[in-house]
């Protein structure tokens, strides 16, 4: 797509979402600001409700991160994402209507306000506020930073944006952060200066609103890209039984040396180039190779051989002789076999899947039972999704939302293990940077299907999800803020006006706050994800859970069970930096840190209520009893 | 000392359909892990069975109980959730 096409469809999707942010801001004039601001004034629709709940659930990684491992491991993808099957029935149902009930007869419209309510309690509220507010703000870094190198994949092409981009490197001269391309930081420029002005000025029935014109943007790019994968491989069957006969490629690094220096213009090998050595070896690019003018050879790059042998011959038989300029070599530096999987056929089709690190393979079974608690119950518990089972206002609502979302997870995660398992065989060697295969994917079936400007409407979807979690996320941090410490604590006589101006000032903050942050692009993105998603459902879930159904739970038993929870939850992975040097935690028995923090909350619950006196009568009254009995 | 003879019905209805909801939670893992720890992680033979164009494990293990539990999440959420009134309504301000 090397011309503008996929900036008009950017420019066009931008003016739609700043309409809907106009038409809420204008609806936000004429109600009760907090209530409407955060909240919608509670009035959420089954589409609304249904789409907000979806897309809040979806972000980046459901797009961008979880293709890559279908890619790199293959069907074992459809266990890890399993419990998707069940998700928006314990997403919704099991905190739903109690949770509503609650929230209308107190008038909360934040869940530490809930928590506060529930427990009499203003110290619980703000060490809820504090674990919210610092853990979502850790969360919408990496979530920026995603969003932004989808933006790059959407708009790098355009001719426009490159022309921009160069602009903003001449205006910004050495204030240009060094770690980072002039296109990344223009694209995260833009998606900021985009998030923030509609997500402040329309704030949550904006919010919701653009989630449902993404929640569609995304079951149609999945959709289409079902569709247009399964063609392309000549069937499910036949990807099936071509990825049976793949054996887990070699991983490593090659050096590319000229046997003359390089002329002026120097010698560029872009990403993704094919290459034979002699014995029938085939090999890819996963980075682009420059040999500067005067030089004789490029800095290492990482490279992917091919190992089965009807993949080589396929991929010969339409590769020129070669493709590598005139007098270039390549020089073999590292080359890995996979810890699980090499030299097998069949293990992209059997469980645990291949690993390149780790000799258990990609899912051994303990890990499989942590990820079926890991998605139900850690959607469950998060803050984001529970904000939005206050917004609605009848039961039936909720009650369609559940069926309705249930039907639209299965029509996405599922659809998205056979496109990414069709991606094995149609965009092979592409093993070392697996997280470009979402865009790879849409060009490669756009351009089979011979409609270019496709691509852009498929990579829209990944955009749509990562801006969705990011807004709601944001309108949470302001509303924690706003509400919770500001009016609840500080200045409960606060004036409207002032209440207004402060949630615009901390939206806009906030936004600040991510795009610095994601000017530096930490490592560990996916991780960071993990870790963060699931702190705050070990925090939450339990307090929640257990405030609206255990009437004997009371305010220490919650105190304990939110920060024991998160305390064991936060030291098997500060244990696993000590240990291993990296981010991956220890796991007891196999299981992940989530699987223990909920475990551990428990345990304090049990013991932190039961040890303590029971809660107020009249606590127990408000939130438990007959009304009509006395 | 909290008397349950005076717990609201909407209360104790609303704690039964989650204690159902947690049910068909363990029903899907021990089905789901269950089936696929049996017949996924077996690695005794090269050819695949295919049912569908998937590995039969995925489609008895992840595919069908996927599909019950979508149908059974639209059975027991419109035809099970009770219907709850007389919430009393405030804004927050």
């Amino acid at each position: 797509m090397g011309n503008n096409s996929s900036l008009l469809l950017f420019v066009g999707y931008t003016l739609v979402v700043l309409g809907l942010a106009w038409v809420s801001h204008r609806t936000l004039a004429r109600k009760a600001f907090l209530s409407e601001y955060f909240l919608g004034s509670r009035g959420l629709g089954l589409v609304a409700l249904t789409l907000t709940f979806g897309a809040t659930s979806a972000s980046a990684g459901s797009f961008a991160g979880f293709p890559s491992l279908v890619y790199a491991h293959g069907w074992i993808l459809a266990l890890w994402i399993a419990s998707y099957m069940i998700f928006p029935l314990c997403g919704m149902g099991l905190l739903g209507k109690r949770l509503n009930q609650v929230a209308h007869q107190t008038g909360a419209i934040t869940v530490p306000d809930v928590l506060r309510e529930r427990f009499d309690s203003p110290a619980l509220a703000i060490v809820a506020t504090l674990l919210m507010a610092g853990m979502l703000t850790v969360y919408l870094i990496p979530q920026f930073t995603l969003a932004t190198l989808i933006m790059e994949q959407l708009l790098g092409n355009a001719a426009l944006f490159q022309k921009a981009a160069i602009g903003l490197t001449q205006l910004l001269g050495n204030a240009m952060p060094g770690s980072v391309s002039a296109e990344y930081t223009l694209g995260l420029l833009l998606f900021a200066v985009l998030v923030v002005i509609y997500t402040t000025f329309g704030g949550f029935r904006a919010v919701v609103w653009t989630d449902v014109l993404q929640g569609f943007v995304m079951i149609v790019g999945v959709m289409v890209m079902l569709v247009l994968a399964l063609s392309q491989v000549g069937g499910l069957a036949n990807a099936t039984r071509s990825m049976n006969a793949m054996i887990p490629p070699k991983v490593g690094e090659v050096i590319f040396e000229a046997d003359v220096p390089a002329p002026e213009s120097g010698y560029y090998i872009p990403a993704d180039t094919w290459f034979t050595l002699p014995g029938n070896r085939l090999f890819r690019t996963n980075q682009s190779a420059i040999i500067l003018p005067g030089g004789t050879s490029s800095a290492a790059v990482k490279v992917v051989e091919i190992i089965t042998p009807d993949e080589i011959a396929a991929i010969t038989a339409r590769l020129p002789e070669t493709t590598l300029p005139p007098l270039v070599h390549p020089r073999l530096q590292v080359l890995t076999e996979y810890a699980r999987g090499a030299g097998q056929p069949g293990t992209y089709v059997r469980a645990p899947g291949p690993s390149v690190d780790n000799a258990d393979g990609f899912l051994p079974l303990g890990l499989a039972v942590s990820f079926f608690a890991f998605w139900a119950l850690s959607g469950t518990g998060q803050p984001g999704n529970m904000v939005r089972l206050m917004a609605f206002s009848k039961t039936v609502t909720l009650k369609r939302a559940i069926a309705s979302l249930s039907v639209y997870f299965a029509l996405i995660y599922f659809p998205l293990v056979i496109i990414f398992c069709c991606a094995r065989v149609l965009a092979p060697g592409l093993d070392q940077t697996p997280d470009r295969i979402m865009p790879v994917m849409a060009y490669l079936l756009a351009d089979g299907a011979h409609i270019p400007w496709l691509a852009g409407l498929l990579i829209a979807a990944p955009f749509a999800a990562a801006m969705s979690t990011v807004d709601s996320f944001m309108l949470m941090i302001t509303s924690s803020i706003v509400r919770d410490v500001y009016q609840r604590n500080l200045r409960p006589q606060a004036k409207e006006q002032t209440l207004k101006r402060m949630s615009y000032m901390c939206t806009i903050v906030i936004g600040v706050i991510a795009t610095a942050g994601a000017l530096y692009p930490l490592q560990f993105l996916q991780y960071l994800i993990v870790f963060t998603g699931g702190g705050l459902a070990v925090a939450f879930l339990g307090p929640m859970a257990l405030a609206l159904y255990w009437p004997r739970f009371n305010r220490t038993g919650a105190l304990v069970t939110m920060l024991g929870g998160f305390l064991a939850y936060l030291s098997l992975y500060v244990a696993g930096f000590i240990l291993y040097g990296n981010a991956v935690p220890v796991r007891p028995l196999g299981l992940d840190p989530l699987i223990w923090g909920f475990a551990a909350s428990l345990l304090f619950a049990i013991v932190g209520t039961l040890t303590t006196a029971p809660p107020p009568e009249r606590l127990v009254r408000r939130f438990f009893y007959n009304p009509n009995s006395d | 000392m909290i008397d349950a003879s005076r717990f609201d019905p909407g209360f104790l209805r609303a704690r039964r359909e989650a204690i159902i909801i947690l049910t068909a939670w363990a029903v899907c893992l021990v089905w789901t892990v269950g089936y696929c720890g049996i017949a996924g992680y077996a690695n005794d033979s090269e050819a695949i069975a295919l049912l569908f164009g998937m590995p039969r494990w995925v489609v008895w293990g992840i595919l069908v109980p996927w599909i019950a539990a979508t149908l059974f999440s639209a059975w027991f959420s419109l035809c099970h959730i009770a219907v709850e009134s007389g919430h009393s309504q405030s804004d927050g301000q």
